[in-house]
């Protein structure tokens, strides 16, 4: 059994090496200059404000918004591909499916969850 | 029958849940629309069940086998509409300003049919989801560092038992090659070590949910933290769904082989039994003791499941309602106290019983059930798992039950010392609020409490007929 895998071990210790020596080796090897400019927030290639300790919670509700529709859509990319043997059994849950999701849509919407402020 | 007409109880709260939104919608902030709304559903979907109970089906399987409808499922379905209604009843005042609060709780009660239907393990794995993700947000819905607490300890907990549980669920269909209960136990691997994994594992999982030691450390902090409302629907809710599903998971997958989960089973009840009931003796905070007396309780619940017995399936089917009423009567006595605002002390209660007789003399009742004094559900439910663990030769399980049950005595009959006090403290009362919805709480959960300790032979004979697919499969 484990002849088989001996291959893909090496391949993986091969990997954590290379991976691991490249960025020792430019550690080891590359100029250092700490300090100054390096450690300023990066924003946009101006000049950064006055520090800022959280996020503003819009963001996280944008990105949360996002993320569950687009899993909710992903969900319909197996459903594309085996609709020829689903037939019309599985295109009827699939748009009993899209109504709920359009229908969760229309609740946020609603309920000024787009709102910026 | 087809799949819409013997699921209606679901679809029912399906639809209600949708219209709940759509109600959101249209009414103005913090109105009663969504709870009158949630709480028409739940009478509506009570209505389905006791229709599909008077019809005597035979069990159906249904989707491919992954829902089993049977009158096991139909009996879960009442428990958890009694749970939902008495919840979004609880929190009509104190959870007006959560628009979502009634949604969020038919959403949860659904995961909980969904658990007592399940027959497969994809239904398993999205009936404990289903009921979670809506509780995580409940717990947290008052925004209050303790609710935040709540919320975020219940939530990493539970993502981390539902991926426990989860990579169970992953062996046990490697190991056997099948989805559905039924096929385990024939399995050719059936004593394979990576189905006794997969076993053990997914056990923890649901074990988790049923708040048994030693994974009940979330319990307390998270009772605590939740609103009133949610915590009696933490305590009575969920504890039906991880209950049920352990119990048909176990009796449907893997009753060839009781001797590798049962003894298991019958320690860990020894110890929450006695851990729980230990522990709540020393609890100053109402819905910490609650907490703590639910641990002594699921360990009451596991005797019925490791016996692997019909007679200790029902025990632990008819004891789930006793314990149930008890818990609703006992947190809208505390909603009442607390008006949604503070959290309840043994010393709030003090002068109770000067003060307001009717409320102290209905609290003695749910406490006297939680105890298991006779004349109430609680001794009638106790004393089916007690003949379900001498019928199973485990008279160390009986012992454990007596112990748990005396240690249980001491931790309720502290707040009814307090209520008798003279000397009270002069805020004990000062936030008293009572208004219709909590009356009915109240009046359901006396009547249904006496009513199982005086005349139990309407339930017990539903809980029979609920509880024999045992054998069959």
């Amino acid at each position: 059994m484990f002849t088989n895998y001996t291959a893909l071990l090496i391949y993986f210790i091969v990997a954590f090496l290379s991976a691991f020596g490249m960025s020792f080796i430019s550690n080891l090897l590359g100029p250092q200059a700490p300090g100054g400019l390096k450690k300023a927030t990066y924003e946009s290639g101006i000049a950064p404000e006055a520090p800022v300790g959280y996020f503003s919670v819009r963001f996280y509700r944008v990105a949360m918004f996002f993320m569950i529709f687009d899993v909710a859509v992903m969900a319909l990319y197996p459903w594309a591909i085996s609709l020829t043997d689903l037939r019309q059994a599985g295109f009827e849950k699939a748009v009993f499916f899209l109504v709920i999701v359009a229908f969760a849509f229309a609740y946020v919407w609603n309920r000024g969850g787009f709102q910026w402020d | 029958m087809s799949a819409t007409s013997t699921m209606l109880p679901e679809y029912v709260i399906l639809g209600t849940l949708l219209i709940a939104m759509l109600g959101i919608m249209v009414s103005r902030a913090h109105s009663t629309l969504p709870s009158w709304i949630g709480l028409l559903g739940t009478i509506g979907g009570l209505w389905a069940t006791a229709d599909l109970w008077s019809r005597h089906l035979k069990p159906v399987l249904l989707f491919n086998q992954s829902l089993s409808v049977d009158n096991y499922s139909l009996f879960v379905d009442f428990l958890v509409m009694i749970a939902a209604g008495s919840t979004i009843l609880l929190g009509w005042q104190g959870e007006r300003e959560h628009d979502e609060f009634p949604v969020l709780v038919l959403l949860s009660a659904l995961g909980m049919m969904t658990l007592g239907m399940s027959a497969n393990l994809i239904t398993l794995f999205l009936g404990v989801e289903i009921l979670s993700l809506p509780l995580y947000i409940l717990a947290a819905s008052h925004r209050d560092p303790l609710g935040g607490e709540a919320g975020l300890k219940y939530f990493l907990l539970g993502a981390f038992s539902s991926g426990i549980l989860l990579f169970g669920l992953a062996l046990i269909y490697g190991a056997t090659g099948s989805m559905t209960f039924t096929d385990f136990a024939t399995a050719v691997s059936s004593n394979s070590p990576i189905l006794a994994a997969g076993l053990m594992l997914a056990l923890v999982g649901i074990l988790f949910k049923l708040a048994i030691v030693p994974f009940h450390m979330w319990v307390p902090d998270v009772y605590e933290g939740s609103p009133d409302a949610v915590t009696s629907f933490m305590a009575f809710g969920t504890k039906v769904g991880a209950a049920v599903i352990l119990l048909r998971f176990l009796a449907y997958g893997f009753y060839l082989s009781p001797d590798a989960w049962g003894p298991l089973l019958g320690y860990l009840a020894l110890l929450t039994m006695i851990v729980g009931n230990l522990v709540a003796l020393t609890q100053t905070n109402l819905k910490r003791l609650f907490g703590y007396s639910g641990i002594g309780h699921a360990g009451f619940l596991l005797i019925g499941v490791a016996v692997h017995s019909v007679v200790g399936a029902r025990a632990m089917l008819f004891y789930l309602l006793p314990y149930g009423l008890a818990v609703i009567g006992a947190f809208a006595i505390i909603t009442m106290i607390s008006n949604g605002e503070k959290n309840v002390t043994i010393h709030d209660l003090e002068g109770l019983a000067h003060k307001k007789p009717w409320a102290a003399a209905l609290f003695i009742v749910f406490m006297l059930s939680f105890a298991g004094i006779p004349l109430t559900g609680g001794f009638i439910g106790k004393f089916y798992l007690l003949q379900a663990a001498l019928f199973a030769h485990q008279p160390g399980l009986a012992v454990g039950l007596v112990v748990g049950t005396f240690l249980g005595l001491g931790a309720y009959l502290r707040p009814l010392q307090a209520m008798f006090r003279h000397e009270s403290n002069e805020q004990a009362l000062a936030g008293w609020n009572v208004n219709w919805a909590q009356i009915v709480v109240l009046v359901v959960a006396v009547v249904g409490t006496i009513g199982l300790g005086v005349y139990p032979t309407p339930v017990v004979h539903m809980v029979n007929q609920s509880a024999n697919f045992f054998w069959l499969h």
